[in-house]
């Protein structure tokens, strides 16, 4: 009887071993697969917010333009005709995201009732990660 | 039979005393990569929002500030900020500045040798302040 008995702490050791693997594999993989969302997903709000800089910075130009020519202008729709803003928008948006380890899968400059939106897609280090902000008119 | 017995008696203890370190270590293990995760997390969240605040602010006690309050719930004694670059007047609107939130994290396994490791979230954004006189 005593004689079964002998090494079942040693079974147990190896048991628990094998549960410890399992449980040190899944903390490293759930964290690394959090750390690479939350990372793409700021580096997505990082690139919209550039984009969106350059949008804002657009639109005041427009209006400054308009006032002095003393005529009203719609600032969203004279941004978004104007081709440049596009290029220059996604060059802000792959600057801010080359730091950041990241880059640019797409980025959209659409009108949302009386705002200008950028909304931007990353991928970083096999994650995606999706922001959108909003420019309001000045 | 009763000689069998009483050579082994004192086997279960002898079993505990060698596993018992390995448990032991196994957990210090497990509490530590949970450590370094939740630190890796709050300070990348802290750098992302301490370089959003400075976007808006160009004001480096602010972003400070801000970096301290996401650091959460990491110790903010244990936090360091720094931000590139340091000078306000050398961050003008639609410039690239970098902020980088370091955390000196104390290992449970500091018995074992290892002492505190560092780490380091980054954070960048286009400094959207403009300083109207």
């Amino acid at each position: 009887m005593c004689r079964d008995e002998r090494g079942q702490a040693l079974a147990l050791l190896v048991a628990v071993l094998g549960l410890a693997a399992v449980v040190v594999a899944s903390l490293i993989e759930a964290d690394g697969r959090l750390l690479r969302h939350l990372h793409a997903t700021r580096a997505a709000e990082a690139a919209a917010e550039a984009a969106g800089g350059v949008a804002a910075d657009a639109m005041l130009q427009l209006r400054a333009d308009a006032i002095a020519e003393h005529r009203s202008v719609d600032a969203i729709r004279g941004a978004l005709a104007d081709p440049g803003l596009a290029v220059r928008a996604e060059l802000a948006a792959r600057e801010v995201l080359r730091p950041l380890d990241a880059d640019l899968t797409r980025l959209e400059l659409t009108r949302r009732s009386d705002e200008l939106s950028a909304k931007v897609t990353v991928r970083s280090r096999g994650a995606d990660g999706l922001a959108r902000v909003g420019v309001r008119s000045p | 039979m009763a000689h069998l017995a009483r050579v082994e008696r004192g086997q279960s203890l002898v079993e505990l005393a060698l596993t018992l370190p390995v448990l032991l270590a196994l957990a210090a293990l497990i509490v530590t990569l949970s450590l370094v995760g939740v630190a890796r997390l709050a300070t990348e969240n802290a750098a992302s929002e301490a370089a959003r605040t400075l976007a808006l602010t160009n004001d480096d006690a602010r972003a400070t500030a801000t970096a301290l309050a996401a650091a959460a719930p990491l110790r903010a004694d244990l936090v360091d900020v720094r931000i590139e670059p340091s000078a306000r007047s050398l961050r003008p609107r639609g410039s690239l500045m970098r902020v980088v939130v370091g955390y000196r994290l104390s290992l449970p396994l500091a018995f074992a040798g290892f002492g505190d490791i560092r780490i380091e979230g980054v954070g960048v954004r286009r400094m959207e302040y403009l300083d109207v006189p």
